[in-house]
């Protein structure tokens, strides 16, 4: 074998490592071919040709018996000689037009550098940015490395949406595509089973992807994704241990609610002891440190009075559970916590808000495992319901409703981002930190991740297109 | 089994095999995912005569590279969709930190297509010459002259300069 040919056996060997990993899309082509976008409908190379070749033979062969008929017309009739020839410049040129209309879009765009802010590289050993992804849900394993779930267009130019996962490892810049679990996700509501919605990441190692009636984990990053028995209304993983929180069935509305733990990367789960039985609408999960906290929304729509919501805490990462008194103050009508979230320090931060909207929207923090809580003030926090929550710690705090407002007071006082900086999130409809000073939103269509590195005071956007 | 079954385990089982050949063909990583999913979407509504072949995986691949070659001929995808454009290293500057293989990579993306293939078929996937001239639909003699211009243009940009 001669040198050039080692050199070229070893180029082509290192460059196929180089090549995508695939990552959603498998799942991408299944979903397409099933669901009908097979070559029945895009008509092969060949095909093509002769969609547009038969008609230029055709027309050709035409011109060719006019231009015959015109030469001998010429030569016994020299004088219509240039009407003739006018006549055969009128005739389409057939292939130039079908040869641009059969460009393939799908080259042209993979060839153009990045227009916007979308990613300009994805992250090693994963594909590309689906088009159209909008994100449902994150996660972060650290402040570099995270995941994100969402839907994209099946394939390039298709009007259907499939699940995606997307990988990033410099902390959002750039994000690439990797396998999902075959698995659909929720769009507009519909989601065919096994459904998820949310996805969480103990470490680089470790994931589950979640919703109420499927359970997926991986032990390898993400390269195997293995379902799990039943599902999980919420799912949280801390200090080596995951929380599950599972319904015992025809729910909603009447939810029972069970609590159950296990090892990262565990599938034997032990039934964590709850206070008697818990009955609700929806169940929220955070956790920090040790301390869990599980808040069970009922009737968050409105309906009877005197259902408020319920909170429950948890100091030994989620195995036994106690119940907390009521934690927003009441006054004239009910008023009910829809909102929490964890931060950092240790300090849990629930938004409360009256029910069906009749009067301002307040937090209230605890800093001592939800035994007492410190209420801010009663402010209007924009013209609508606060949408999503968010605590860099017990003081610096962020709600979102028309638009996200920021305390550095635990909720005394509240300014509105977007008069502080020109860098304004908006409207999110998620706020999450992973510290005390990074944290993400996604913006409400799902196109947008947020990230701040200063507690929520200025923010970067990273857009997928 | 079913084709819909029998099409999601292949897709799932081989898809980054695919990729791989697709890669060392089109250069791009957005392209070779084009081409792979052009390919199993054509094939899709046929999928039982995939599976009839002797070697399933081997007819996938054939068609992939008879979707290149075809996609190739189209005028308006006569352009290099590599993600690093080739340099031709006629200052033979070699003291830049591109390595041997970079170049042999760079070099192979300006090949004409069919070379290209051959070359791939030849040195990645260790296929003989009748199999390649099965898989590019020409004769023996071609599928030769193709991987003996291939080497030889890579011989000639890849020497040093007063080898030439």
């Amino acid at each position: 074998m001669s040198d050039i040919e080692r050199e070229l056996r070893d180029s082509l060997a290192e460059n196929a490592r180089r090549a995508p990993a695939g990552g959603g899309l498998a799942e991408r082509i299944i979903a397409d071919a099933q669901r009908g976008r097979g070559a029945h409908d895009r008509p092969s190379a060949r095909s093509r040709w002769r969609a547009w070749s038969l008609p230029a033979v055709a027309a050709a062969c035409v011109a060719g018996v006019v231009a015959l008929i015109a030469i001998v017309a010429s030569l016994q009739h020299p004088q219509t000689h240039s009407a003739s020839t006018s006549s055969l410049h009128t005739t389409p040129p057939p292939t130039s037009a079908a040869v641009t209309s059969s460009a393939p879009a799908s080259t042209a765009a993979s060839s153009n550098p990045a227009t916007s802010n979308a990613p300009t590289s994805p992250a090693p050993g994963t594909g590309r940015v689906p088009d159209g992804f909008t994100v449902s849900d994150l996660t972060f394993v650290g402040s570099e490395e995270g995941w994100a779930l969402g839907s994209a267009q099946c394939l390039k130019n298709s009007a259907k949406r499939c699940i995606a996962l997307l990988w990033t490892t410099d902390g959002g810049q750039h994000w690439g595509s990797v396998k999902n679990p075959a698995a659909d996700v929720s769009i507009a509501g519909k989601c065919d089973a096994p459904c998820i919605e949310h996805i969480r990441f103990a470490d680089d190692k470790v994931g589950y992807a979640y919703g109420q009636n499927a359970l997926f984990m991986t032990t390898d990053g993400g390269a195997h994704w293995t379902r799990q028995a039943g599902g999980a209304d919420a799912l949280e993983t801390l200090s080596h241990n995951v929380i599950r929180v599972t319904d015992t069935g025809n729910c909603p509305p009447a939810c029972s609610y069970e609590v159950w733990t296990a090892p990262v990367g565990g599938s034997e789960w032990q039934k964590a002891g709850l206070p008697g039985s818990v009955n609700g609408d929806s169940v929220l999960l955070s956790r920090t440190g040790d301390a869990a906290y599980l808040l069970i929304r009922q009737n968050p729509a409105g309906g009877a009075g005197s259902e408020q919501s319920t909170l429950l805490a948890s100091s030994d990462d989620g195995r036994s559970w106690q119940k907390r008194d009521t934690t927003c103050p009441q006054s004239s009508g009910e008023i009910d916590a829809n909102l929490m979230t964890t931060a950092d320090d240790g300090s849990v931060t629930l938004l409360c808000t009256p029910r069906l909207g009749s009067g301002p929207q307040f937090t209230v923090t605890s800093t001592d495992g939800g035994s007492t809580f410190r209420p801010g003030r009663r402010q209007a926090l924009g013209s609508f319901s606060a949408g999503a929550l968010g605590a860099a710690s017990n003081s610096v705090l962020l709600v979102s409703s028309d638009d996200t407002y920021r305390s550095i007071d635990g909720g005394q006082t509240w300014s509105r981002l977007g008069a502080n900086s020109g860098s304004d999130p908006g409207q999110v409809s998620w706020i999450g930190f992973e510290n005390g000073t990074v944290g993400r939103a996604i913006s409400t269509d799902g196109r947008t991740v947020w990230t701040t590195t200063d507690a929520g005071s200025t923010w970067t956007g990273h857009t997928f297109k | 089994m079913d084709n819909d079954v029998l099409f999601a385990q292949f897709v799932r089982e081989h898809t980054t095999q695919l990729l791989r050949s697709a890669y060392l063909l089109t250069g791009s990583a957005s392209s070779a995912e084009d081409l792979v999913q052009e390919t199993l979407l054509r094939l899709y509504p046929k999928w039982d005569r995939v599976m009839a072949a002797d070697v399933p995986l081997a007819y996938v691949r054939r068609s992939l590279v008879n979707g290149f070659l075809n996609q190739q001929r189209r005028p308006a995808s006569r352009e290099l969709v590599l993600e690093e454009l080739p340099e031709r290293p006629d200052d033979r500057d070699l003291g830049t930190d591109v390595t041997t293989r970079d170049l042999v990579w760079r070099l192979l993306a300006t090949l004409p297509d069919r070379q290209r293939a051959a070359l791939v078929l030849r040195f990645f996937h260790d296929l003989n010459d009748d199999e390649i001239a099965v898989y590019l639909n020409c004769r023996l003699g071609t599928v030769r002259s193709l991987i003996s211009r291939g080497l030889a243009s890579l011989r000639q940009t890849h020497a040093p300069a007063g080898e030439r």
